[in-house]
């Protein structure tokens, strides 16, 4: 087994989306943290998951009971087999499957304080409020870090405690800022004049490339205030000129937490999913008892009731509500709190993120019947020594009918897919004569595995559905599943086609696109099933549920457009790393992905050469002249003529076409309108670099596109970097003038003559000089690009691409984990968001099988636990709107209709009498 | 076609107003994707022709010799051009100021085509010329029916792209 330690190097593979989270710094102050669980029920071990899949040291897990039926409505790695076993022991081998790099170890004994100075931070779950006193106070002057966390049915709670003294490195998780300075005043104070600069006071700066007042470059990190109050004392300094980077400084901030034998007294951090009423506060009180009395009903309660309370009023109906429900135990309540929980224990080890001061309270009491004065009987509570006994006790045995019943289509089987699938095979949802439909078209790859907690290494890739179907089935067997491998669109319509859709109680989204969102949700709008949509992006999270003829749907908001990088800035004025990496991205595509494809296409396809032409302007002949270049200028015939093709590429891109650019705007050029210098601003003036076989980046950029080039002409390549030097030393280089105009053409009659006959002529020619595709033997690969493989010079060539012209403009360059990053797009993901965001659906998607149909029984959730911040907020309503409905006539195409098609749907433009558009819905008109 | 969306049915409606308008507008896949013609800045009696696609292809199809406009692709460096469509602004304006306006009054200091730039600044008399020329080859009303007619010449069966055939008669609208 791989260990973690000190000098253990980070699996950049299996960590990968999570380190874009954390950060290496963090990933590796957590890979050397012991960490405790206690209490091995449904919230300890979803917490030792999240824990052992972010990445510890060691996790211990620890429980001195048994397996109960009660257990089984949560506690995913128990089975019926286990009942009476130790929950610990059990959960042990399953949990150490998890990851490879983190030893998991059983403890049965008693918890003494001499135990418990092995670990970093210790959690407690399931405890008595008696334990959690006793250990906090040990644990907080032995600089152990305590989170207590607990749940009881609907309810939720999470107390830290990390000790007097606390150094937070990064209160929020967010990329620091920059922007470009245009003007700083000489005064004292020193004024900053720049506008939408996302700056807030209290933040830290310090400047870089500042021209003039020179004295501000790389100065110590200055404190500002925003609206320009002072900032640092200027008057002696240097007058300034222009230009100037300000750059955000994360300092880190000093917090301090008060030991848990005072907690009872502590009201810090509330949180509540109803309404903004004054529950937090008996609720508080009502989880103590809870804690003290150990699943409690409610003549317990009442008990020890007086004890505790002394001095607030009690909300007396909640408490009420709380001692029905606390006997419970619920999937999607312990996903939540042990999500949060798990992102507390990170927080503790690494010193990344703002941890929660100290008290975090959760209910979800909207989950219960909405009429009031409605309750269970205990006759329906009862425990009956089912799987489910957990979640009966707090809703019943009619709800646990209507899950079994349900038919549910769950499109992907991604991180949120998993956690759903888990929690679906926890409460059972198409345990009876209902189905979950998974479909997800993807394999799956290791970086997966990290947060995908279904699949093992040796699932890497098999199909997603399958496996994770196959995985759920042993958490509860009686869950009926089918996976497919299809993605949702137009193109399978025939499958989910309108007796599909029909069928179904719900959707659940697990997607990673919006465009695959905005299609499920229309949909389900059409088909008016209900629809949770939820996704993650590192730390943050949302939820929204979709009622039909309740709620607005999903496309109804819609986030701003993402900003693309201006054309011009990505040709010839790049100004930050992301600039250069899309050109490097873009790069790729030109080089090894089109040429190859169109050659090809000349090569196979008869019909090729007859669409190119039809092609409008002069396009044919581009085409054609990239085919040509293609297939007979530039076709290798060996190794040499790769590596040549490489170098005079690199000559082309870092020196020739910076020395063009520079001789039409040399570097002293003036604006003749404003007198500013041409480059300037966010323009930054290029250099050409000189090509030398003893700079590595320069190597590495041969070395990769050598490679590449010949991978797509299906040759073989070479990594030996000396035979590589020794062929470049016989590469010729052309020397390069630059071009100082275009051909102009004097007189109008030489204009006359030249028009379109030279493109026609130079096509002609083309026609001929192009090798005939069938007596061409050899065949050309369009490389489609792959970043998370490292051994197929796909990162390398971007990565060497875009520090080279990081070079040229004098832009800092980035590192390879970096640039995988912004160049892959890759969404930053780690476990303990999905969980808690998961948790949320899964709420939800119980209040829809319930048939809520209030409003205001439906939550949105938004979360971000690096901050932390959650939010729950009332879906926005259903537009409703009133239409005359009068038309005249419909012109209808004649285009075949596919056998599904049941129904047309005719898209109605309509204005008013002021000729404004009027937004009126789609009339369906159903055929057969 | 069975699940329409709101924002899809707002472009479709600028997409019927467009071509409502004076403009020549062919529809190449839906109302995803369509050719425009539109005349360029008052009184140059040019026309231009422009592809405009759902999925940001968006590009002159006429060969362009201008500081902003790749002459190889025809990409323009306008930010209202490059961004996903919405409501904000309406496919008219498009066509009836921001192109022709960038056309007319080229922007030499954040330039796309650097040597068209360069001339546009150092050598005006040239850059006159040479788009004089450029027009004249690429988007005189003669150019653009060459054009058309050099397509129709090379075959007679339809493969150049997927229409169904009622949709292809339809194509002129």
């Amino acid at each position: 087994m791989a260990k973690n330690g000190n000098d253990a190097e980070i699996d950049e593979g299996l960590y990968s989306r999570q380190l874009y989270v954390l950060g290496h710094e963090a990933m590796k102050r957590m890979q050397n943290s012991y960490v405790l669980i206690s209490g091995m029920r449904g919230l300890g071990v979803e917490i030792a998951k999240n824990v052992i899949l972010g990445g510890v040291k060691g996790v211990t897990v620890h429980d001195q009971g048994v397996a109960e039926w009660r257990d089984l409505s949560s506690q995913f790695y128990l089975r019926e087999e286990d009942l009476g076993k130790n929950r610990a022991e059990v959960s042990q081998h399953r949990l150490a499957e998890l990851n490879n790099y983190v030893p998991v170890t059983a403890y049965t004994e008693a918890l003494t304080e001499d135990y418990l100075t092995k670990f970093q931070v210790v959690v407690l779950t399931n405890s008595t409020l008696e334990e959690q006193q006793q250990l906090g106070d040990f644990c907080h002057n032995k600089g152990i870090s305590l989170i207590v966390a607990d749940t009881r049915g609907l309810f939720g709670q999470l107390f830290c405690d990390f000790g007097d003294e606390m150094l937070v490195f990064d209160t929020n998780g967010e990329q620091p800022l920059s922007a470009m300075i245009s003007m700083i005043t000489k005064v004292s104070p020193l004024n900053l004049k720049y506008a939408r600069h996302g700056f807030e006071s209290g933040d830290y700066v310090t400047f870089t490339e500042v021209q003039g007042m020179t004295e501000l470059n790389g100065c110590q990190p200055v404190e500002i205030k925003v609206l320009g109050k002072t900032i640092c004392e200027t008057t002696g300094f240097t007058d300034y000129i222009r230009g100037g980077i300000v750059s955000q400084v994360k300092m880190p901030k000093k917090i301090s937490f008060v030991s848990s034998c005072l907690f009872h007294t502590l009201i810090i951090c509330i949180l509540t999913s109803g309404p903004q009423t004054t529950t937090p506060l008996p609720l508080k009180r009502g989880i103590v008892v809870g804690g003290g009395g150990g699943g409690s009903p409610f003549f317990k309660l009442q008990k020890r009731f007086p004890k505790i309370f002394l001095l607030e009023q009690l909300d007396e109906a909640l408490i009420k509500k709380l001692s029905f429900v606390a006997a419970g135990d619920l999937a999607p309540v312990n996903a939540f709190i042990g999500g949060l929980a798990a992102q507390e224990v990170m927080k503790a080890c690494t010193g990344k993120f703002m941890p929660i001061m100290q008290w975090l309270y959760f209910d979800a009491l909207e989950c219960l019947a909405e009429e009031e004065g409605v309750e269970l009987t205990e006759e329906e509570c009862a425990p009956r020594n089912c799987r489910y006994d957990g979640q009966v006790a707090v809703f019943g045995t009619k709800l646990q009918e209507m899950l079994a019943k349900q038919r549910y289509f769950l499109v992907g089987a991604g991180a949120i897919g998993c956690e759903l699938l888990k929690n679906f095979a926890m409460i059972g949802l198409a345990s009876g004569d209902g189905e979950v439909i998974v479909t997800d078209m993807d394999t799956i790859e290791k970086s997966n595995l990290n947060r995908q907690f279904l699949f093992r290494p040796s699932d890497v890739t098999k199909m997603k559905s399958d496996t994770a179907a196959a995985a759920v089935k042993q958490m509860n067997p009686s869950i009926r599943i089918t996976g497919h491998q299809n993605r949702v669109g137009p193109d399978t319509e025939r499958v989910y086609d309108d007796d599909f859709f029909e069928s179904l109680d719900g959707v659940t989204n697990a997607l990673d696109n919006v465009d695959a969102r905005m299609y499920m949700d229309r949909r389900c709008v059409y088909y008016r099933k209900p629809l949770l949509e939820s996704g993650t992006l590192g730390t943050k999270g949302n939820v929204q549920v979709v009622i039909p003829f309740l709620t607005e749907s999903y496309s109804s908001s819609q986030d701003p457009p993402e900003k693309s990088i201006p054309i011009c800035t990505l040709k010839n004025f790049p100004n930050a790393i992301e600039h250069t990496l899309q050109w490097a991205r873009d790069e790729f595509e030109g080089l090894f992905k089109q040429p190859p494809e169109n050659a090809q296409q000349f090569l196979s396809d008869p019909k090729f050469m007859e669409r190119t032409l039809k092609l409008p302007g002069a396009q044919p002949v581009e085409v054609l002249e990239a085919v040509y270049k293609s297939l007979v200028t530039d076709c290798p015939h060996s190794w040499a003529d790769c590596v040549a093709w490489a170098r005079n590429h690199w000559q082309c891109q870092y020196s020739n076409n910076i020395r063009q650019l520079l001789h039409n705007f040399p570097p002293d050029q003036v604006q003749t309108d404003s007198g500013a210098p041409f480059w300037s601003g966010p323009k930054r003036c290029p250099h050409p670099l000189e090509f030398s076989t003893s700079n590595e980046l320069h190597m590495d950029y041969v070395v990769a596109g050598a490679n590449l080039f010949a991978q797509s002409y299906g040759m073989p390549g070479s990594t030996d970097r000396a035979g590589v030097i020794k062929i470049l030393q016989d590469v010729k280089v052309p020397p390069f003038t630059p071009r100082s105009g275009v051909k102009i053409h004097v007189s109008d009659q030489e204009l006359q003559n030249s028009n379109s006959s030279v493109d026609d002529c130079r096509l002609e020619e083309l026609k001929v000089q192009l090798p005939s595709p069938e007596t061409s033997n050899f065949k050309l690969n369009a490389i489609d690009f792959e970043k998370d493989d490292d051994t197929n010079f796909h990162m390398d060539f971007i990565v060497a691409s875009s520090n080279l012209r990081a070079e040229n403009y004098d832009i800092p360059p980035t590192d390879r984990h970096k640039s995988k990053l912004i160049a892959g797009k890759i969404i930053p993901a780690i476990a303990t968001t999905t969980s808690a965001v998961v948790g949320l659906v899964c709420l939800e998607l119980i209040k829809i099988v319930r048939g809520h149909k209030k409003l205001e029984s439906f939550k949105n959730g938004f979360m971000n636990l690096a901050l932390p911040f959650f939010a729950f907020s009332e879906p926005i309503a259903a537009p409703s709107h009133k239409v005359g409905r009068r038309w005249s006539c419909l012109d209808v195409s004649k285009k075949k209709l596919g056998k599904h098609v049941k129904a047309l749907v005719f898209e109605l433009c309509c204005n008013d009498l002021s000729d404004e558009d009027v937004e009126v819905p789609y009339v369906r008109y159903t055929i057969r | 076609m069975s699940s329409p969306s709101p924002g899809k049915r707002r472009m479709d409606t600028d997409v019927v107003k467009l071509i409502e308008s004076k403009h020549e507008v062919t529809i190449l896949s839906g109302l995803n994707e369509f050719v425009v013609k539109f005349f360029g800045p008052q009184g140059s009696k040019c026309s231009f022709s422009f592809l405009f696609c759902l999925t940001l292809d968006r590009r002159f199809m006429n060969k362009i010799f201008h500081p902003n406009i790749d002459e190889a692709s025809g990409t323009v460096c306008l930010d209202v051009i490059n961004q996903t469509w919405t409501a904000l602004y309406d496919l008219t304006n498009i066509f009836e100021s921001f192109l022709p306006q960038l056309l007319a009054y080229p922007n030499p200091i954040d330039p796309l085509n650097g040597d068209a730039a360069a001339m546009y600044l150092h050598r005006p008399d040239e850059y006159k010329q040479k788009i004089k020329e450029y027009i004249q080859k690429y988007a005189t009303e003669e150019a653009l029916k060459e054009q058309e007619e050099g397509a129709g010449d090379s075959s007679s069966e339809s493969s150049m792209s997927d229409f169904s055939e009622d949709e292809a008669q339809d194509m002129e609208l």
